[in-house]
C-alpha cells in the first residue's frame, strides 16, 4: 500500500449517517488489480461487513481496475466508501475514454467486466473529463 | 481469503500444475486467476491443446477468485479445443466462481462438473 491513504470520518445530512472512506493509488501494473483487492478487503473488514458481501465487492473492484489498467494505462486511484446504506468503490485514472457495456458474445475473450458490474452492481456509472475518468458502483450494503 | 494482516504480494499465491489421469491431463488451479495470472495459466492451456489433448480437464476447486480476465482465458482456450474437436470441463467450481460464470452466460458452453 503506498502511503497516500487518506480516511476521512464524518457526519453528513441532517441526521446522524456515519460515512467511512479510505483512498489510495497503485501503478499502473497487472498486479494492482490483487493489490487493489486486498485494499479494498482490509476496508471492509476493519468496517465488519461480511464475508460473501466483501466478495461481491472484490469481484466488481478487479473488473473496474482491470479495465483501468487495460485501457488508460495510467495510475489509478481507487476510493472505497461505506455510509449506512451502502457501499461505494470508485476508480479513477488520468487517461481519456469511457467504459463501453458491450453485449453478451459468448465467443469473445475479452469484453465481460462492465457485464459482470452492470449484472451485480445496485449501481454504477462513470464521470469523466480532462483530468481523466472515474467508474464507480454501489452496492446497497448489508452489515 | 487471505487475511488482512497477512496479505502476500499479489500473484504470490497462485499456482498451476498438470496431473495425468489416464491419458486425460488435468490443469490443477490453485489461487486467483486475473489480469496479472491469467496469461500463465492461458499458455498452459494452448500448450497442452497444441500438443493434441482434446479433452482438457481443469480442476478449480482450489481456485479462489476468477474474474472477467480469468473467463476469456477459459472462453480463448474452449474455441482452440473445440477447432480440434475437443472441449473443456471445469471441475470442483466454487459457488462464487459458478455464479461468475452464470450471469456471463458461460456456464452453458463448458462442461461444468462438481
Amino acid at each position: 500500500m503506498t502511503a497516500d491513504t487518506s480516511r476521512a470520518r464524518r457526519g453528513s445530512g441532517r441526521r446522524e449517517k456515519a460515512t467511512d472512506e479510505l483512498s489510495t493509488v497503485f501503478p499502473s501494473v497487472a498486479p494492482s488489480a490483487a493489490s487493489a483487492r486486498r485494499f479494498v478487503a482490509a476496508a471492509l473488514r476493519r468496517w465488519g461487513c461480511p464475508d460473501d458481501f466483501i466478495e461481491l465487492v472484490l469481484l466488481l473492484t478487479s473488473e473496474l481496475v482491470t479495465n483501468a489498467y487495460r485501457h488508460a494505462r495510467t495510475e489509478t486511484r481507487v476510493s472505497v466508501r461505506l455510509d449506512d446504506d451502502c457501499t461505494r468503490v470508485e476508480v479513477r485514472d488520468v487517461g481519456r475514454g469511457e467504459p463501453e457495456l458491450r453485449p453478451r458474445d459468448t465467443d469473445r475473450v475479452d469484453g465481460r467486466g462492465l457485464q459482470i458490474v452492470d449484472a451485480l452492481a445496485d449501481r454504477w456509472g462513470y464521470h469523466s473529463n480532462a483530468g481523466g475518468t472515474a467508474v464507480w458502483f454501489e452496492l446497497v450494503h448489508r452489515r | 481469503m487471505v487475511s488482512p494482516g497477512s496479505d502476500p504480494p499479489a500473484g504470490d499465491d497462485f499456482r498451476i500444475s498438470i496431473r495425468d489421469e489416464a491419458g486425460t491431463p488435468t490443469v490443477v488451479v490453485e489461487g486467483e486467476v486475473d489480469v496479472a495470472t491469467a496469461p500463465a495459466l492461458r499458455d498452459e492451456l494452448y500448450r497442452l491443446i497444441e500438443q493434441g489433448s482434446r479433452q482438457v480437464v481443469v480442476d478449480l476447486s482450489g481456485m479462489d477468485f476468477i474474474d472477467s480476465t480469468g473467463l476469456g482465458v477459459f472462453v480463448g482456450a474452449l474455441k482452440r479445443a473445440r477447432e480440434g474437436g475437443g472441449g473443456i470441463e471445469l471441475r470442483g467450481l466454487k459457488p462464487s466462481a459458478r455464479k461468475v460464470f452464470e450471469i456471463t452466460g458461460l456456464s452453458s458452453a463448458f462442461t461444468i462438473a462438481s
